[in-house]
């Protein structure tokens, strides 16, 4: 087994290698390619000194282009939609049981109906998909929580009416999103709208957010916009289900450690959540202040009860109520942007040590106390760079510092993290390499992804990746997910 | 003021006019490299625009990727100088629903202010003063190409007096960077030379020829349709092409649809809400 183990874990890093090299290769041929095969072949002279210019290079697309107008005008005052199928194979070269660990097909429609120079507009943007990679592994090998969330599921993304009452004021009603903040690695400043967690943070950006149900009120001028909004729909981080391989309690799961299923909030006046921002723009760059009175999305565990005879352990995950004030913007200067995201969180659920946990049970289990509120300091600086051709280069750097800190809580009075992101525009736009790493110290665990997608066609496009985690030991909280490596392949038609 | 006075008025002004327009040509001739590219980039282009642009994306071997978008500018500021311009594309539906907002300063050194919404990301997301000789949503048409052409980064000369194209009677300017910035302007334009062909009536760029540094690469510019829509000359039809030892690599056409001059736009369109709202 163990002999297994270590040939796929080669096999995992010749993947990885191959994947680098093959990046490293594409980039290094074409940019070679454009910088000497001309040089030799003409010299600089050639090209500087001939002024004459060859018509002959025109072609006459005119007719092609007027049949394409003559399409658009025909739809796009009233409905538009669009939508996207596509499929993705995914493969686990380390996991111990299962190695086709996702075979997802997914469709996204979106339509929107907005009259010409009307003052409401309707959204909509519902997804749903089928994984067959249960099926094909066989679904009694799966608990039913696993098979209800990861199957085959629908919901709308967006499903909300915008109405513009002047030119200044607008009502925003129904499902959206906020998307505050300027990390996309951390949840600092986006409050609003709770996290998708079924993959542990190596999921797609772009499904990494959760919309809700809200009433949104906005303000505004040339350079500045106030937002007031009210959230009904309570909704949290989606964390995977107990059986799954992205467990977020699978360390704690035992004989003696029973999380009960959680109580849910429920979508009443009283629960309702209050976000408010302040946005200002500038030719320096954007800042933006709010404040919120929300529910912490990550749920803590509450010690519910102990049975004495057995020794079992119940936890049940809860909710609590913060208080959150902040601030996040940009610096513009010349090719960079630097960029932050502040914030104070008051009443932030911080769970105690499982040693302290043990030593009240043994004292008092009828008195056990698992958590308790505090202010956590949250921050995020990062800087952007956009002055090498076609490229994108972030790096952010982002922690957090828990006020009031003593020995009997779980977490470190600070953590910290950066990451890297990079990505390469190549042949005109059609082939796009992208790499984003990211280094947990208090973890001491690297998570990577590295993909790159080609556009066949305008409608048409591959996608190729490996994502997963390099864990420093086994203390850290990433060790049980460490054979959790994507090697993934994806297909998408778009229309 | 009664309406004979009016009409009178009117009459002085359209005959002043035309007696600048008919002194324009003697006057052309003595115009500088410099004049001329001023001219061609200063002359009036209405206070507002909307209109329709489809941009066709040819590679070598003749396949073809589809751009369209929906764009609208503004001038605004001190003398209308400034310019707003917001544009939403609408197609293929990768792209569906994206909006990229630019202000465009006057003033020489000030880079312009951008923003991007991102609808997979449902964030609107602050752009730094990319790269200018990036492409364009990867077309042959450059930021540089499209956005303010810095006259100050080079030195203009005219290097052909009359050169017809298409019937119309053109000076060819030649631009070299200026040689204290040289490195600059190559870097940030990608350019090592350009030559444009200005229309001596009309004072429209309709050819160029840009010497790129990257590649030995050098691109075609040529306006194949102009139509004057109110007051106002327009490029309907342009085309780049990009070729390398003298073989064409690809192409883009970029043709504009129902382009309306001068209509009331409100500022609060030029806005970050405005792209969130979306069209």
């Amino acid at each position: 087994m163990i002999a297994e183990f270590n040939r796929k874990a080669n096999v995992l890093k010749y993947i990885l290698f191959s994947c680098l090299s093959f990046l490293i290769s594409i980039t290094a041929t074409l940019s070679i390619a454009d910088d000497t095969s001309v040089e030799k072949k003409d010299g600089e002279d050639f090209f500087l000194n001939d002024s004459s210019l060859d018509d002959s290079v025109f072609s006459d697309e005119d007719l092609f282009i007027e049949e394409n107008i003559e399409k658009e005008d025909s739809w796009l005052s009233f409905f538009r939609y669009s939508g996207l199928l596509s499929h993705k194979t995914s493969y686990s070269y380390l996991h111990k049981g299962v190695d086709i660990t996702g075979s997802k097909s997914k469709l996204n429609l979106k339509l929107s109906v907005s009259p010409s120079d009307s003052f409401w507009k309707l959204k909509f943007n519902w997804v749903g998909f089928y994984d067959s990679a249960y099926h094909i592994q066989g679904r009694s090998s799966f608990t039913k929580d696993t098979l209800d969330t990861y199957e085959t599921d629908s919901e709308f993304k967006e499903l909300y009416l915008d109405v513009d009452f002047t030119n200044w004021l607008n009502l925003r009603v129904g499902r959206q999103f906020f998307s505050w903040g300027e990390t996309q690695i951390s949840q600092i400043s986006d409050v609003g709208n709770p996290r998708n967690f079924r993959e542990l943070g190596l999921q797609d950006l772009d499904s990494i957010r959760q919309s809700v149900s809200a009433s949104k009120l906005t303000f505004f001028g040339n350079n500045w916009e106030y937002n007031l909004i009210a959230i009904h729909e309570m909704r949290q981080h989606e964390l995977s289900t107990d059986g799954s391989e992205f467990d977020p309690y699978i360390t704690i799961r035992s004989n003696q450690v029973i999380i009960d299923n959680e109580i849910d909030l429920a979508d009443s006046l009283s629960n309702t959540e209050f976000l408010t921002r302040l946005f200002f723009s500038g030719h320096l760059g954007d800042i933006s202040l709010y404040a919120a009175n929300v529910y912490e999305d990550l749920p803590i565990l509450d010690l519910t009860s102990v049975d004495i005879n057995t020794g079992v352990v119940h936890f049940t995950p809860v909710y609590e109520r913060t208080n959150v004030y902040g601030l996040f913007g940009n610096v513009v200067s010349s090719s960079f942007l630097f960029k932050y995201d502040l914030a104070r969180k008051t009443g932030m659920p911080v769970i105690r040590s499982s040693d302290n946990i043990f030593n009240q049970i043994n004292s008092n289990p009828f008195n056990v106390q698992s958590f308790e509120t505090k202010s956590i300091d949250q921050w995020m600086l990062g800087v952007e760079y956009s002055g090498i051709n076609e490229t994108s280069v972030v790096f952010e750097y982002s922690g957090q510092y828990i006020e009031d800190h003593h020995d009997d809580l779980a977490d470190e009075e600070s953590s910290h993290k950066v990451s890297l992101y990079v990505s390469h525009d190549m042949l005109h736009d059609t082939l796009l390499p992208t790499f984003w790493w990211s280094y947990d110290f208090t973890e001491r665990t690297n998570l990577f992804k590295i993909e790159s997608s080609y556009a066949y066609t305008d409608e048409i496009k591959l996608i190729l990746g490996i994502s997963g985690f390099l864990v420093g030991d086994k203390d850290s909280f990433y060790h049980p997910y460490r054979n959790n490596d994507r090697l993934y392949f994806a297909l998408e038609y778009g229309f | 003021m009664k309406k004979s006075q009016k009409i009178s008025l009117v009459a002085l002004f359209k005959i002043v006019l035309l007696t600048m327009l008919y002194q324009a040509p003697l006057h052309a001739e003595e115009l500088s490299g410099y004049d001329i590219i001023y001219n061609a980039e200063e002359r009036y282009n209405g206070d507002s625009r909307e209109n329709n642009s489809t941009m066709v994306m040819i590679n070598a071997r003749g396949e073809k990727r589809i751009r369209k978008m929906k764009q609208y500018r503004k001038d605004f500021g001190e003398n209308l100088k400034d310019e707003k311009t917001m544009t939403f594309f609408t197609s293929p539906s990768d792209i569906n629903n994206t909006a990229y907002l630019n202000f465009d300063w006057d003033e020489e050194n000030k880079d312009d202010d951008s923003w991007l919404f991102l609808p997979a990301l449902k964030k609107v997301k602050r752009l730094a003063s990319a790269d200018k000789s990036d492409a364009f949503l990867g077309s042959d048409f450059t930021y540089t190409d499209i956005g303010s052409s810095k006259r100050h980064f080079w030195n203009y000369t005219v290097i052909n007096e009359s050169d017809m194209v298409d019937g119309h009677d053109c000076w060819v300017v030649e631009g070299l960077p200026r040689e204290e910035i040289k490195g600059k302007v190559i870097r940030e334009t990608g350019y090592q030379k350009v030559n444009i062909w200005v229309r001596k009536d009309i004072f429209m760029k309709v050819k160029g020829k840009f010497w790129i540094k990257k590649g030995k690469r050098i691109k075609y510019f040529k306006v194949s349709e102009a139509a004057k829509i109110g007051d106002v000359w327009v490029a309907v039809t342009q085309q780049m092409v990009t070729t390398k030892a003298k073989r064409v690599e690809h192409q883009t056409v970029m043709k504009m649809s129902n382009i309306k001059y001068n209509v009331p736009l409100d500022d609060s369109f030029f806005t970050t809400q405005q792209m969130k709202r979306g069209l």
